[in-house]
């Protein structure tokens, strides 16, 4: 969970609407990364959501989306409109579709040389 | 209830679920003893092992939230249910109630709230999220009922309506100036008189046949 590019823990921010949800996984998360993250804030509404995202630079972000509180659609408009190298995981407790992980990455040409060799890499790799 | 309150957790959700019972664990007064992800699986889990209350979301996929509820009943797992569930829906609320549930609160709870009501409901006590409460009289207004009033006694009558007000066996005490014990021993009565389970079905009962 460190952070590749500082070294310095990842900084995760969780907005749900939903204490137990918003508790539960700081707790169970916390707990399992120990010194390689740290919870950074825990937003319940998509205003305080936003202003987090702004202020607090997360590294990953899990959002529990419900449309009333924090929309899906207004949160991935400020995620697809800003630069951050942030990782996302969507997920609604609302219903059973699947979660979606976003992760999006800054690589100079040749790093994105080696991501794209190793993704051929692993394609040869599968059964 | 003397010692660890026994948990067993049921919920479809894997983050949801586990980061619950990561938030449990942390409770020094509750052991998760079991999880399950679907209603069958609780059945077996609760049946082995013999947990005190059942934390069961009804809005599972697979099986109903009623056949969910009513599958451990059937199986005759003694355990309080309490449902936890993001539905508002009244429909959902009094089906659970009706099914046997001795507690209804919403996914939206605060950790302290979920904490007292897995305490209560442990205890024998049926609770409502607040939240809930409303749409349990609206819905039971609408059904036609008869009226019986000399059913149950003046005083039973008033410790019914403070059932219905959400209270507490305490709260009703201290309305009504009188003991704890002697609340219970009205309870108890009310329940055999009107033939339910729970405070929660006597409230619903009751204002089934009109008396609320």
């Amino acid at each position: 969970m460190m952070n590749v590019e500082s070294g310095s823990p990842r900084r995760v921010l969780i907005a749900s609407a939903n204490p137990l949800f918003r508790e539960g996984l700081r707790k169970r998360y916390a707990a399992r990364w120990g010194e390689k993250a740290e919870i950074v804030g825990l937003p319940s509404t998509i205003e305080e959501t936003l202003h987090a995202l702004e202020e607090l630079h997360p590294d990953l972000v899990i959002v529990d989306y419900d449309d009333e509180t924090i929309n899906r659609e207004e949160f991935l408009n400020r995620f697809v409109t800003s630069e951050s190298p942030m990782q996302v995981v969507l997920v609604s407790l609302q219903t059973p579709e699947l979660v979606m992980i976003y992760d999006r990455r800054r690589l100079t040409p040749a790093q994105a040389d080696e991501w794209l060799a190793s993704l051929w890499d692993a394609a040869d790799e599968e059964p | 209830m003397s010692g660890l309150i026994r948990l067993l957790v049921v919920d479809d959700h894997a983050l949801f679920r586990r980061g619950l019972v990561g938030l449990l664990s942390e409770m020094p007064e509750f052991e998760v003893v079991g999880e399950a992800d679907n209603g069958l699986d609780a059945v077996k889990v609760a049946m082995e092992v013999r947990p005190d209350v059942i934390l069961l979301d009804v809005n599972m996929a697979g099986m109903s939230g009623i056949e969910t509820l009513e599958a451990p009943r059937r199986a005759h797992v003694t355990a309080h249910v309490l449902v936890l569930t993001i539905s508002q829906q009244e429909d959902d609320l009094v089906a659970a109630i009706v099914a046997g549930a001795d507690g209804y609160l919403l996914k939206n709870a605060e950790p302290a709230m979920l904490r007292e009501t897995i305490r209560r409901v442990a205890a024998g006590e049926a609770v409502l999220s607040p939240e809930m409460t409303d749409k349990v009289f609206q819905a039971l207004r609408r059904v036609p009922g008869t009226r019986s009033a000399g059913m149950l006694s003046s005083r039973e009558m008033e410790v019914l309506r403070c059932l219905a007000r959400g209270m507490t066996t305490a709260q009703v005490a201290e309305e009504l100036f009188i003991s704890e014990n002697t609340v219970k021993t009205h309870v108890r009565h009310i329940l055999e008189k009107l033939d339910v389970n729970n405070r929660a079905q006597a409230v619903a009962k009751a204002s089934q046949m009109g008396l609320l």
